[in-house]
């Protein structure tokens, strides 16, 4: 069986899948949680992400993909990570990288701070080495970088996974799971194509585990305008199954701009493709909103009540379930979202306390 | 959502929390106050005579997306626990329309439904228990009903739905309302011992031996769709289960009136049926929701110790005339002692298989494309049967070959089949195993050089998606490479001495065709030590019929099955993939299997100019060439090519290079290769090809600067080459190997 797991990180993304083959990828690092504050219920995240790969027995995942450069979605990633590209990153208690997967902006632009800026230097380190890595674009959108450095995109090119296609290497056959990818996409302009840098990586995993296949739409902090090209190439395409879901992560934190321009009062109206894209969910789905709780009333922030309202729709609709992780399973004591796929589909794992659970799980009292 | 939350009303007085005193329940209470957000609190209730106390709670329920039963998100559930401590608590759903699940238990009233926990004594479980495990088990228990897993498939059904073990085999299409339009009773065939019949299977009028005297027969019923279960205890009379027919909209007495009238007025033999006891089909269809469309089909069989003359009787339909039986025209309605005469057992009913669910079994997706398989020998026939069961495909088998007292040893087949055509025989076993007459067709001829059936295999070829090749013929799979239509090629074979199994398929827009493969794979065992030894044989390669892939005549059964199991999953593996693959399998006693993927090329073809041949080599090899060029820069260098030639075809492949021998004269603008240790080191190259791989010419480099346009003396080489192979009527290739790894490929012969 594949299990997935989304973290309480407030409004951050880390979601780890762990394939019946034994492979992990992880999408999105972002440790949130302030150490010093006592009453964070954000996740301790460096530690329980290290358990759930089982470290130290395991020191490696296949797969670290970065949807974008955003600090919820990168921080900290320098302290956790052996990275090829400096020594001082490089050390016994840090998570090697087989291949790092990440959208062409993060390469291309220039300036951010902190972890943005290393992950950024490993990107680069790794893609003029032409080792562990994939970046997703349409491949001309990497040429000027690349002619800046001297080097010819003709010799990059079996690195860049464009849209439309699944990230090669990985089979439903022979690892039980294949990506496919909706974003980065170049959008056709009467100016030509245009490769816009605020794109995020979207992609559809599909798992197929007992006969069944399972999909999981990952997506990142995709904005409506994303969403509508999305939607209109994806169908334009006949490839409308690469948007259906089993598993849908909520973008942006359950923002209302992922699904349409205005909030709207009371219920966000998505726009038509957003509607659309979520008429593709199947029966008895599971939702996830990485994201503080649901706040009553409406909020500058995300997330926002009037978005949540328009989920709630189609997951009342699907009798899917509605997932919140900084809610899961109670607002007080939010715990990591486990997701099991087999065979019955996606099943979200109920955790009922258990005396010997607790103790196993927590440092035990001092004792003489 | 459509759930119906209409709520049961449990049993006792509400009383405040503090009122409850049986340790137990106390207990119980204070856990689940712990247990937010799954569990929610409701109430609590004294029940005064008999005394016992009520916990009543909402249960959040771990679900699967893909549900058996359908439990809902939240399900109202009450605890009992009771005074006797001795007494298990009793757990009830408190849902008015909780479905009808296997491991409930028998209450006088069938609402609420209560639920069995526990298969162990009470003695047993209080040893253990405590209120975690308590709820943990009632949530496992509504989780495993909502996947269906809490009854295990080997366990015998429930005794309440069954007082009887015995079975009803349905075909897998069996469709009663359709089928009985021909208004005749269904046959069963009694299979197991006469006083112990375990298993009653349901024959169609085609099937049935015309001789075989009828003891069983089956008439089917339909009631109208319903979105409950209507049968939820086992009727033992005619009478009580037509009384639960009636609920389902369907009068069973009088429709089982009319059919054995039709019977015997269709019937031209008149009394063949009336002796046969009688088992009744209820067709129960279930409809989710009441608007829903999707309707699944329940059934209910029931066995009766009546025959059909006795129901006759009875429903007053039937009337006896010394021997001879008669209809009554306008019978009287029976009354309910009568019907209560006629007992009848509850059967268990099973379809038997499709393909899809045996894919769903084997943990694959049903594939239904076409697919062609060329030989089923040894272990074509092996491969055949594991894709098959695993409802891979749709077939054609195409072998002419006979099955031989011989081939028992290691075939799928045995004894019975000795002189009959393996495709033939392979295939109608094919079909039996799903009871499904189109799945597998056979085409008894040669493929190579068909005689009758050409338009068949064409026209086999015109439908497939796949071919597989398990012919263990090298000119199979180059016949098949050479074929201009678009169906995807896979070849698989064991080497002659056992030792490896290959698996090579070709890319969908057959860029990568099998005979490149076959190049490929000469190249591996050349280059690979662990596969030096594959074409290795005891027997002399000349005996008859021994050519790269004929397996000797010793080999265990137990290997040739090991292959055909990964053989079959390799090629389910690779044909998901449209890539081109080539996989070999070797195996030695001392490690086990291991496995090797060559890396797989696309060729680079060069069309000979004067002559029909074509020549392909690949990148590989340049750039093996370029390596050893730079290395003995500033001086040229070179040695000969290695490769096959297919005569029939006319391609000649290059496919690696042995290095310049040491005698060899190598200066900046010229070179002369030696010859020492050169024939001693072909031979080698030879015997692991088992002669297939052989010298198809020469190559050398050029220097820093310079074209690789064939010098007046490189032409002048060639010449002299070519001459040489005329004897043979082969052509001759030169390559001349110049910077950045461009290169020319000269290749002449002498036009007889």
């Amino acid at each position: 069986m594949t299990k997935v797991k989304f973290y309480p990180l407030g409004n951050a993304d880390s979601c780890l899948i762990q394939t019946g083959a034994g492979k992990y990828f992880l999408f999105d690092y972002a440790d949130m949680r302030n150490p010093d504050d006592i009453d964070d219920k954000r996740i301790n995240l460096a530690e329980k992400f290290k358990e759930d790969i089982d470290w130290p027995k395991r020191k490696e995942i296949d797969v670290l993909a970065f949807t974008h450069g955003d600090n919820d979605h990168v921080k900290k990633a320098a302290e956790m990570f052996w990275l090829d590209h400096a020594i001082k990153y490089q050390g016994d208690d840090r998570v090697k990288i087989k291949e790092l997967w990440v959208p062409a902006a993060l390469i291309v632009e220039e300036g951010s701070e902190d972890d943005t800026r290393v992950i950024r230097s490993e990107a680069r380190y790794r893609f003029l080495q032409k080792s562990g890595i994939k970046v997703f674009a349409r491949p001309g959108h990497l040429e000027k970088w690349l002619n800046d450095q001297g080097k010819s995109l003709s010799d990059y090119k079996h690195l860049i996974v464009d849209a439309g296609q699944c990230v090669p290497g990985l089979t439903l056959e022979g690892d039980g799971i294949e990506f496919f990818v909706h974003s980065p996409f170049a959008k056709r302009t009467d100016e030509g194509l245009l490769d816009r840098n605020d794109n995020c990586l979207v992609m559809q995993a599909t798992i197929r585990e007992g006969g069944r296949d399972s999909r999981f739409l990952i997506t990142a902090d995709s904005v409506s305008e994303s969403w509508v090209d999305i939607v209109n190439s994806t169908r334009k395409h006949s490839n409308d199954h690469r948007l259906a879901w089993d598993l849908f992560k909520i973008p942006h934190h359950c923002s209302y701009l992922s699904m349409a321009d205005e909030k709207g009062d009371h219920k966000t109206k998505p726009t038509p493709e957003f509607e659309w894209l979520l008429n593709q969910g199947n029966e008895r789905a599971i939702m996830v909103s990485s994201s503080w709780p649901i706040p009553d009333t409406t909020k500058d922030q995300p997330p926002h009540v009037e978005t949540y309202r328009r989920y709630e729709e189609t997951a009342d609709k699907l009798d899917a379930q509605l997932v919140v992780t900084m809610e899961h399973p109670k607002i007080n004591n939010p715990k990591t979202v486990n997701i099991l796929v087999d065979g019955a589909g996606v099943t979200l794992k109920h955790e009922v306390p258990s005396a010997v659970g607790v103790i196993t799980t927590t440092k035990s009292p001092r004792v003489g | 959502m459509t759930t119906n939350n209409s709520l049961l009303t449990p049993p006792g007085e509400v009383v405040d929390l503090g009122s409850l005193r049986l340790p137990r329940s106390k207990e119980f209470i204070r856990y689940i106050q712990g247990c937010q957000p799954y569990v929610e609190l409701i109430d609590v209730r004294q029940i005064k005579d008999a005394y016992s106390e009520v916990i009543v709670f909402k249960l959040k329920i771990e679900r699967p997306q893909l549900m058996v039963h359908q439990i809902n998100a939240v399900e109202p559930v009450a605890v009992i626990f009771f005074e006797d401590s001795d007494k298990q608590p009793e757990v009830l759903s408190l849902r008015a329309d909780f479905p009808k699940v296997p491991h409930l238990n028998l209450r006088a009233e069938e609402y609420p439904r209560s639920i069995c926990l526990y298969e162990q004594p009470v003695e047993q479980i209080r040893l253990t228990w405590t209120p975690a495990d308590f709820l943990r088990r009632i949530n496992y228990w509504f989780s495993s009903t909502a996947r269906g897993s809490l009854h295990a498939d080997d366990q015998p059904l429930e005794p309440l739905v069954l007082s009887t073990n015995c079975r009803l085999i349905l075909p897998a299409d069996f469709n009663s309302a359709k089928e009985d339009e021909n208004a005749r009773p269904f046959v069963l065939c009694p299979i197991g011992s006469t006083n112990m019949v375990s298993t009653l299977r349901l024959i169609r009028q085609e099937q049935l031996a015309p001789q075989k005297e009828i003891k069983y027969i089956l008439a089917s019923f339909s009631c109208v769709p319903q979105t409950h279960g209507i049968i939820h205890k086992a009727p033992s009379n005619l009478c009580e289960l037509n009384e639960l027919c009636l609920l389902g909209g369907l009068d069973l007495v009088h429709q089982l009136s009319e059919k054995i009238r039709l019977w015997l007025k269709s019937d031209d033999k008149g009394s063949k049926f009336l002796e046969a006891q009688l088992v009744l089909l209820i067709n129960l269809p279930k409809k989710r929701y009441a608007e829903s469309s999707d309707i699944q089909l329940e059934q209910r069989a029931f066995i009766t110790l009546s025959t059909v003359q006795e129901f006759g009787k009875v429903l007053d339909v039937v009337q006896k005339n010394g021997s001879s039986s008669g209809y009554i025209l306008e019978p009287k309605t029976p009354s309910e002692a009568d019907l209560k005469t006629i007992a009848m057992d509850m059967l268990q009913v099973h379809k038997m298989i499709t393909p899809e669910f045996a894919a769903l079994l084997n943990g694959t997706l049903p594939n239904e494309n076409e697919i062609i398989g060329i030989g089923v020998g040894a272990l074509g026939s092996q491969i055949f049967n594991n894709l098959l069961r695993s409802g891979y495909g749709r077939w054609t088998l195409i072998d002419d070959d006979t099955f031989l007292p011989h081939n028992c040893s290691r075939h799928f087949l045995g004894d019975w089949a000795v002189g009959l055509n393996k495709a033939d025989i392979m295939a109608k076993i094919g079909n039996a195993i799903f009871g499904d007459k189109t799945l597998v067709r056979s085409i008894p001829e040669n493929f190579i050089s068909p005689k009758e059936h050409k338009e068949k295999i064409d026209e086999a070829l015109f439908k497939a998606k796949l071919v597989i090749d398990m012919s263990a013929s090298v000119a199979v799979a180059r016949q098949l490479a050479q074929s201009e239509n678009n169906v995807r090629n896979l070849s698989t074979f064991i080497t002659p001495n056992g030792s490896s199994l290959v698996v090579m398929a070709e890319d969908e827009p057959r860029l990568t065709r099998l005979d490149w493969l076959e190049m490929l794979h000469y190249r591996a065992v050349l280059n690979n030590a662990e596969l030096a030894q594959t074409f290795d044989s005891k027997e002399s390669h000349l005996r008859y019929g021994n050519s790269c892939r004929d397996i000797t005549s010793e080999l265990s059964q137990d290997n040739v099955a090991i292959w055909a199991g990964i053989a079959s999953k390799t090629i389910k593996q690779i044909a998901t993939d449209s890539n081109a693959a080539l996989r070999v399998f070797s195996s030695n006693d001392a490690s086990g299997v291991s496995i090797y993927k060559p890396i797989v090329t696309e060729p680079i073809k060069i069309k000979h100019p004067c002559d029909e041949w074509t020549i392909q080599t690949d990148d590989w090899l340049i750039e093996k060439l370029s390596r050893i060029r730079e290395e003995r820069l500033p001086n040229e260098t070179g040695g000969i090519l290695l490769g096959v030639f297919d005569t029939y075809s006319r391609v000649c492949s290059i496919i690696d290079a042995l290095p310049s021998p040491p005698d060899s004269q190598e200066w900046p603008i010229s070179y002369i290769r030696g010859c020492t240790g050169l024939e001693e080191q072909l031979k080698i190259v030879q015997k692991q090809t088992l002669e297939q791989v052989t010298y198809v010419g020469e190559w050398h480099s050029h220097p820093v600067g310079a074209s690789v346009s064939p010098s007046q003396d490189d032409l002048k080489a060639c010449a002299w080459l070519a001459e040489q192979m005329n004897l043979e009527s082969l052509p001759v290739n030169m390559i001349i190997i110049g910077d950045r790894k461009k290169f020319k490929l000269v290749s002449a012969s002498i036009r007889n």
